[in-house]
């Protein structure tokens, strides 16, 4: 019995020495990348690799507020700029998305009509062909149609982004909820709009919030769209993070510091709704 | 479902109706320079918005705090984009080929220019120049180094002997051509004198090789990612020094000819030997940072990246690098490569007026003069490089002023030969290099190399227009 016990703790332990050492290979980009914003560019570049340095605020500081300029390498000051632009792009684009997507997944899943599942699966279909295919003719039509560098414009081509991602994953929770629980409700008196307002949306509550996060997550981290479809004023901050590339240079320390700033967002919005999160990740995975 | 069907017939044809508008040319202005006469004003276009793309660079930094003064001389308002290189170079393709006057004035330069120019999306810009009534008499258009308006000329005909020749397609910001940067100190040391041919090269990184503090140190370092850029600095500069063309006359590529793969050889086994360790991923920020952490004893490169090495507060080698001319070939000859950035104005503007108006303030002495001052290098007007105040900046870089104006007045040209396929064969030659690095024999790697890349002509139709 103790034999047993101790070997069941030293397979913990191990067990956990393994986790923990995954844990330190999978965050550690993460670790260098916080370390190199607080670090000066000559520990940066330092041929042996520094984990001991003076912090500084200075590539804060430099992305905040501007200011550092030494002959090539200018300080970029546009970047609280990208940034409102991502946040005002992104959680519009996945708001229009959930608008648009919930109801046409709720009807996907439960009503039949024709082309029901050509109509699914054109909406998987954009995510097939990848951005850079489609790219031209957008950016000629959006010339055009005078959506070129417009929030308008990129939230609506962000759809392309969320839409089906919200679609084909809300669609996968709703056709999990029993259909007697709608047929029950239905027969209490409720029209099919408040079977879908009180009943069903309730349900795949954990699956909606879990899936705006994945879409906000796509969108946040879209770079060719931004890229090409916007310019200065509307530049997300994937494009705008670039700019610290100066022509013979990189700006790494300000750079690390624009991408601590940048992961933020998701990373709260990720831990805010991680009850839900969980919950919406396993949803149907034990079918019953 | 009547009336799903009706709304996505209209749907339909509302898409049809924008495609087939994309179909259409939207828009190249029909202006005719030679139509404006009368005395040069600066505000013949008062009122207008041009929309400038620009590159992430020294000269856009200088540029932008003062359009201001732009707008308030002229009346013309001025939107722009600013994109690191990578990307800038992506996006204005996409833009100058939809045709759509999106960008009026932009950054580029000759080898790019030359996929531009085939495509018909630059504005030739000589008949602006010599129209007085278009161009302020106080531009004088001769005061840019020769060498930096020839590698904006281009008549669309491949082959060497059509460089220089032709249309004016862009006005030149800035110059950079190839010099050998070497600490000075770790010569002096070991009692060397820079090398002046690729022998003494490679018996001058040889011996920098070596263990300093317990620490290796390597002699020599260079751009080795798979891209055209790898094949554009150092290494262009000492195949085309070597008596080495890219291309014969019939535009057959000659990268594999004997004397092109003796100088590959020893280019590559320089590298080998006593190069980085994984030359085949360094870029030109990796490169610039090995040399100016003070882990390699040469480096044949930009001259303008001085600026770096020289910077007291970010580089660990300033004032302890020499400069000199590259090593010259064996019959002595030095033929730097170089690059202009260049300001052009979109064929397909609606205000191309205003445009050439941007593009010669943009390029006047005063303004190149203040860029110089704020960092844009090296400045491709003779009157800005020779001003006291300008000249004050390199007075304690070692000799660097002697040696790029020797190299402006003797040595730089464009080493590749002009047709618009630089980025494609550039590519697939410097694979080639990282083949021979990873020890395939040089001949048969660069055979190979050389079979594609006359394929890539064939394909372009450049043969056809072989006079």
């Amino acid at each position: 019995m103790k034999q047993a016990q101790q070997y069941s703790s030293k397979r913990q332990i191990l067990i956990w020495l393994a986790l923990a050492g995954y844990a330190v290979f999978a965050l550690f980009p993460l670790i260098w990348v916080v370390m190199m914003s607080f670090k000066s560019h000559i520990d940066i570049i330092s041929p042996i690799p520094k984990f001991i340095f003076t912090p500084s605020l200075d590539n804060y500081k430099a992305i905040l507020f501007g200011g550092q300029s030494t002959q090539y390498e200018v300080g970029q000051t546009d970047f609280l700029l990208y940034f409102k632009n991502s946040c005002i792009i992104t959680i519009s684009a996945v708001l229009l998305s959930l608008l648009a997507g919930v109801p046409a997944a709720y009807a996907l899943a439960r009503y039949r009509f024709r082309f029901k599942d050509d109509i699914a699966f054109t909406f998987l279909s954009f995510r097939f062909a990848p951005e850079i295919a489609v790219i031209i003719p957008i950016y000629i039509l959006y010339q055009k149609l005078h959506l070129y560098n417009t929030y308008v414009g990129l939230i609506f081509v962000y759809q392309l982004i969320t839409l089906p991602l919200i679609v084909w994953i809300i669609r996968g929770y709703f056709e999990d909820i029993s259909v007697e629980i709608e047929q029950a409700a239905k027969l209490d008196g409720y029209s099919w709009w408040g079977v879908f307002t009180k009943i069903a949306l309730p349900l795949v509550k954990p699956g909606l919030a879990s899936t705006a996060v994945l879409a906000f997550i796509f969108a946040w981290n879209n770079f060719i769209f931004g890229l090409i479809l916007g310019s200065s004023d509307t530049y997300p901050s994937t494009v705008g993070t670039l700019g610290f590339i100066s022509y013979e240079s990189v700006l790494w320390g300000q750079m690390a510091a624009a991408t601590v700033i940048t992961i933020l967002p998701p990373l709260i919005l990720a831990v805010f709704i991680q009850k839900y999160l969980v919950r919406g990740l396993t949803m149907g995975a034990i079918r019953g | 479902m009547i009336h799903i069907r009706t709304f996505t017939k209209i749907g339909f044809f509302t898409l049809l109706y924008f495609l087939a508008g994309c179909g259409k040319q939207s828009g190249g202005s029909d202006f005719d320079p030679a139509s404006i006469t009368g005395p040069f004003r600066w505000d013949r276009a008062a009122g207008e918005t041009i929309k400038l793309h620009l590159n992430k660079h020294p000269f856009t930094e200088s540029l932008v705090p003062t359009l201001d003064e732009f707008t308030e001389l002229t009346g013309i308002a001025v939107e722009y984009s600013i994109l690191s290189e990578e990307e800038y170079r992506e996006k204005i393709i996409i833009e100058l080929s939809s045709q759509s006057g999106s960008v009026d004035v932009f950054m580029t330069g000759p080898f790019t220019e030359w996929s531009y120019v085939r495509a018909g999306w630059l504005e030739p810009l000589e008949s602006y120049l010599a129209n007085p009534a278009l161009t302020n008499e106080n531009y004088d258009p001769d005061d840019f180094f020769p060498v930096c308006l020839t590698a904006n000329r281009w008549n669309g005909k491949p082959g060497y002997s059509n460089y220089g020749l032709g249309s004016q397609w862009a006005i030149p910001v800035q110059v950079e051509t190839y010099i050998l940067a070497f600490r000075k100190d770790w010569a002096a040391d070991l009692q060397l004198t820079p090398p002046g041919n690729y022998k003494e090269y490679y018996r001058f990184a040889k011996a920098m090789t070596r263990d300093i503090d317990g620490r290796r140190v390597h002699g020599v370092t260079a751009r080795g990612i798979g891209t055209w850029s790898t094949i554009a600095t150092g290494f262009l500069t000492g195949f085309a020094s070597s008596g080495c063309r890219d291309f014969d006359d019939q535009m057959n590529c000659t990268i594999n000819s004997p004397e092109a793969v003796a100088f590959t050889e020893i280019w590559i086994r320089t590298l080998k030997e006593s190069g980085p360790l994984a030359w085949t991923s360094n870029s030109w920020y990796d490169t610039k940072e090995q040399f100016e952490s003070g882990q390699y004893g040469m480096w044949l490169t930009v001259d303008f990246f001085a600026v770096g090495f020289e910077n007291l507060e970010k580089s660990r080698i300033a004032r302890k690098v020499g400069y000199t001319l590259a090593p010259a070939g064996p019959d002595g000859k030095i033929r730097s490569n170089m690059w202009t950035w260049a300001l052009a104005v979109n064929r397909y503007s609606r205000q191309k007026l205003a445009s050439w108006l941007f593009v010669q303030w943009a390029t006047s002495k005063e303004q190149l003069r203040a860029a110089a001052l704020a960092g844009n290098w090296n400045p491709s007007r003779q009157s800005v490089w020779d001003d006291p105040q300008v000249a004050s900046i390199t007075a304690e870089w070692d000799n660097y002023r002697a040696v790029v104006s020797e190299n402006l007045q003797n040595h730089a040209s464009v080493c590749f030969t002009p047709q618009p396929e630089v980025p494609a064969i550039g590519d697939r030659w410097a694979r080639a290099l990282q083949e021979i690095w990873s020890g395939t024999d040089a001949q048969i790697a660069l055979d190979r190399a050389a079979a594609d890349i006359d394929r890539i002509i064939e394909k372009s139709g450049m043969k056809a227009l072989i006079q």
